[in-house]
């Protein structure tokens, strides 16, 4: 749904302790100065490290509760405004999670839910870019690799002739 | 070179032999007059002289002898045109 | 002819006191002067050089040459130099060749050491002494006597030291300068020089006569004959001029383009730099664009991060969860919920479904309308939950998009790995092209190129010119053959003009047996030359068969020294003959020269058979001694092993030479000299003495000991 934002001042959020990593790891400078190379810092945006967080956060079940001063906020939800799909994803994740539909009519609960499961998640990422012998890049890489084949079921087989 | 003179002089008497014989004893006169300028060349090159006035007189007095024996030819020929100037 | 009789030399450098005797036997002309190294077998040769030309024979013209004793002090005072030859000649300060006059040169110096370490050279004489039976007489113009007995042109002919027998074949000198000292060699020894003196002299005697005739003769049509004869003859010197000129120039052109030719080819075998310039350029732009590739497949990759293929991937059990539970309430039909129609339909009709009128402001109405904006809300909601229906459909086919996600990764580590190796492959060969050019000398091809051009350009305008001055020549030659003989009939009819007639033909007689003999010593004694080098020279090393590399040497046209191997192919002698066979070919030249000229000379040479082994040694040696009037080597005991027995043969004269300071390293017996000299004694090659002996003479089977031998003659 094209235009659709619910929660457009709700914050996203991080634990403080990934702030500096988060940083570290996303291209973008939102104040300024040189952007670092894909190869060291593989996220476009703050918001898909942030992402990918929140999915493995759900994936592995694991929630952080965030409080006050212990979380870093890194930016408002109005900045998916134009990314339908996102919203969609993380709505549809406040209703596996919580098991009710009607969770969507609270938006602010939606994106808090989003921000426990980051939190859960994020050392998991930060552990995927380490972790190895190879560039940053090339550790995400694999390691987002090994978790889709882990999740997913088996390809479908080419209809033949195709 | 000094040293080579003789060898110099013997072409030279060897090249005079072909030399028209235009009054009686000119190629022996004209083979006298080179080497003497062979001479004459050397002694220059040991001590300057006025080289080109010793070569005119050795030249000259070769015409000269040329043109005294022709003289003698014609008027033994008969030429009555033939006066000593 | 000359012959040198002894030497002696006064503190020339280690030549203390030193006296020497040569051999003037005509059957025997060999002198050997044994010396081991720094004996003063060189300072001789530079002492007897300098007594005939002077300082400027020295390293630089002699100015920061020392020639007084190393150990010469200044408290010893000014130091007296000098060397002194006596020789025999049948040439006088006349000139003229006759008997055997003997004469002693004496060329002296001072020199005097300053408080620096430095010296000041003055007090330069050279004097001159005809020695006859009724003594000895000082002849005037002692430096013009030398200099015409021993021309500078061919002090390389009859001096030689060890680095100069290469003079006329060192791979070090230019062409240009081998041409020209193999040139004046043969110019000056055949007497060509002399001969074009001579023809020069009686062609202006020729012009002189001529010009005479021009101003003072009577008679118009004379004077105009001898106005154009002059005319033509001036014009004939001046286009000679240039045609000689030009030959020079072209030959020295000739030499230039063949240089710039091998350097050109040598060049472009290493490489062109202007192409591998532009490899390189081209490598350069390869390694960059495979690098971007590189640096587009990784963005690209990041950039996979951001997709919702990815993420809709990884949560493919969650979305499955939840679309469960909006697939519940869409069966139960509570989503969409659409109440909101009938409300506002009924808020239309003014009555309730209830049947109740509802009327704008009363209360019904007012509830009514509150239960619509909650319904509005939750319709909002509801709506949102049957929309979410869809999308969770969409997503549940997120095992599609997962392995889209994964197809696109994988083609892109592809892309990557491919762009890699392709950047490493023009890495690597730009690396090496780089290399390749900085390892490449600065020589530009096309420079090279242009140059070469240029001076074909430059040859061929030369040979313009030269053709040109040939024609004008050529010309010139007929029209003054027609006027001589127009001035020769005219004179003839008129006897006051015989005198002069005679003359001009006197004159012209001479002037074209002088060609002829000039251009006979040019063919025929330079055809001579050629021959005598190339016997002498395949003599000496032993060469000319079938089988051999070297076939024949002969001196070119424009004086070069040209070798041939098989098939009439050219030999390069800087490049393909060895050390020893250049040296041969040297001293084959030398003899070739003076045997040919018949100039009876002495030739002093210095280790010239060093470098030679064997046969060639041997035969190199003979080859000498029979063709030389005398023959004075220095020789060391290494160059005298194998070669004994032709000393025996041809040496009339043998004396050894010993530095004083070799005690005891290399000489046995002390000296007793407080100063560095050399000492003499006339030990043979086959000997040794008290002076003489070095270690291990006493065992060597070639040598003896010299009985009776008195102490040095130092």
């Amino acid at each position: 749904m094209k235009g659709y934002m619910p929660f457009p001042n709700a914050e996203l959020r991080i634990p403080i302790e990934y702030k500096d990593k988060m940083d570290a790891y996303t291209r973008t400078r939102p104040t300024g100065g040189e952007r670092p190379n894909p190869e060291d810092a593989p996220f476009p945006r703050q918001l898909d490290l942030w992402f990918m967080g929140v999915c493995l956060g759900a994936i592995s079940n694991e929630r952080v509760n965030l409080s006050g001063n212990q979380s870093h906020k890194f930016n408002t939800a109005s900045m998916l405004e134009n990314d339908a799909e996102k919203i969609e994803i993380l709505e549809l994740i406040a209703i596996a999670t919580t098991g009710d539909p009607y969770i969507i009519g609270d938006p602010r609960r939606v994106i808090e839910i989003a921000n426990e499961l980051a939190a859960g998640g994020l050392p998991q990422v930060m552990q995927m870019i380490e972790d190895g012998n190879s560039r940053n890049i090339d550790n995400l890489s694999d390691k987002v690799k090994a978790k889709l084949l882990e999740v997913l079921p088996p390809a479908k087989p080419e209809p033949a002739g195709a | 070179m000094p040293t080579s003179q003789s060898q110099l002089t013997a072409i030279l008497r060897e090249q005079i032999k072909d030399l028209e014989e235009k009054c009686p004893g000119y190629r022996a006169k004209a083979a006298d007059t080179l080497a003497r300028i062979i001479v004459l060349e050397n002694q220059n090159r040991i001590r300057p002289i006025a080289i080109r006035q010793e070569v005119k007189r050795q030249c000259l007095a070769l015409g000269t002898f040329l043109a005294d024996g022709l003289r003698a030819q014609a008027a033994n020929d008969g030429d009555p045109t033939e006066t000593r100037q | 002819m000359i012959l040198f009789k002894r030497s002696h030399f006064q503190n020339f450098r280690m030549l203390r006191e030193v006296e020497l005797e040569f051999s003037t036997d005509a059957h025997r002309p060999l002198t050997v002067i044994r010396g081991e190294n720094a004996s003063g077998k060189t300072t001789i040769l530079w002492a007897m050089q300098w007594a005939f030309w002077g300082d400027q024979i020295l390293p630089e013209g002699g100015r920061d040459f020392r020639l007084h004793p190393l150990d010469w002090h200044r408290t010893d005072g000014p130091c007296p130099i000098s060397v002194q030859i006596t020789f025999e000649t049948e040439v006088d300060e006349e000139g003229s060749t006759g008997i055997a006059r003997r004469y002693n040169i004496n060329r002296q110096c001072v020199e005097e050491v300053t408080a620096d370490g430095g010296f000041n050279r003055h007090s330069n004489t050279l004097s001159l002494y005809e020695l006859t039976d009724k003594g000895t007489q000082l002849k005037p113009h002692p430096e013009l006597f030398m200099s015409a007995i021993f021309p500078q042109e061919l002090r390389e002919v009859f001096f030689t030291d060890a680095a100069r027998v290469l003079s006329f074949t060192g791979s070090e000198l230019s062409q240009t300068t081998k041409r020209k000292r193999v040139q004046d060699a043969i110019r000056s020894l055949l007497g060509i020089d002399l001969l074009e003196d001579s023809r020069d002299h009686v062609r202006w005697v020729q012009t002189e006569i001529n010009s005479l005739l021009k101003e003072s003769s009577g008679d118009e049509f004379l004077k105009e004959l001898a106005g154009k004869i002059d005319r033509a003859d001036r014009e004939l010197q001046e286009q000679t001029k240039t045609r000689d000129s030009a030959t020079e120039q072209m030959g020295e052109l000739e030499v230039m383009y063949a240089e710039t030719s091998s350097k050109l080819e040598a060049a472009l075998v290493r490489g062109d730099r202007e192409k591998l310039a532009g490899d390189l350029s081209k490598a350069d732009a390869d390694s960059k664009r495979y690098r971007a590739q590189v640096e587009d497949c990784i963005r690209m990759r990041s950039d996979l991060f951001k997709d919702d293929n990815l993420s809709s991937g990884l949560l493919h059990r969650h979305i499955g969860a939840a679309l469960e539970k909006l697939w519940e309430l869409k069966e139960a039909n509570q989503i969409p919920r659409n109440f909101m129609p009938v409300l506002e339909q009924r808020l239309e009709m003014g009555e309730c479904i209830c049947g109740e009128k509802l009327v704008a402001g009363d209360e019904h109405y007012e509830h009514v309308r509150s239960l619509m904006k909650e319904q509005q809300l939750a319709d909002d909601t509801s709506s949102r939950l049957s929309y979410l229906v869809s999308a969770a459909l969409k997503f549940a086919s997120s095992d599609t998009t997962g392995h889209q996600w994964l197809g696109q990764l994988n083609n892109l580590w592809q892309m990557q790995a491919n762009a890699e190796t392709g950047w490493r492959e023009a890495e690597i060969g730009r690396r090496k092209l780089d290399l390749e050019l900085k390892d490449l000398p600065d020589t530009d091809v096309n420079q090279l190129r242009d140059h070469r051009n240029d001076l074909l350009r430059q040859k061929e305008r030369v040979l313009e010119r030269r053709s040109a001055a040939e024609t004008s020549i050529t010309r010139l030659g007929r029209e003054l053959t027609e006027l001589r003989d127009n001035q020769k009939n005219w004179m003839k009819r008129e006897n006051k003009y015989r005198e002069q007639q005679s003359q001009l033909e006197a004159a012209q007689d001479l002037v074209s047996v002088l060609q002829l003999a000039y251009e006979t010593i040019q063919n025929t004694k330079m055809k001579d030359v050629s021959e005598k080098m190339n016997d002498f020279f395949l003599r000496m090393i032993g060469a000319g068969r079938e089988s051999d590399m070297v076939r024949r040497a002969e001196i070119g046209p424009d004086f070069d020294i040209i070798v041939y191997g098989p098939h009439q192919k050219l030999l390069d002698p800087d490049r393909d003959l060895s050390g020893a066979q250049r040296r041969s070919l040297t001293l084959a030249f030398i003899l070739a020269v003076t045997t040919v000229s018949g100039v009876t000379a002495p030739s002093v040479i210095d280790t010239p058979i060093s470098e030679l082994s064997g046969a060639v040694r041997t035969e190199c040696l003979r080859i000498m001694s029979q063709m030389s009037q005398q023959l004075i080597l220095f020789l060391t005991r290494a160059d005298i092993e194998g070669v004994q027995g032709v000393i025996d043969e041809y040496a009339g004269k043998v004396l050894t030479i010993s530095n004083s300071t070799h005690f005891p390293q290399f000489l046995v017996n002390d000296p007793h000299e407080d100063k560095a000299k050399t000492m003499t004694c006339t030990c043979s090659h086959r000997e040794f003495c008290g002076v003489c002996e070095r270690v291990g003479d006493d065992s060597d089977p070639d040598l003896r000991r010299r009985m009776g031998a008195v102490g040095a003659r130092a």
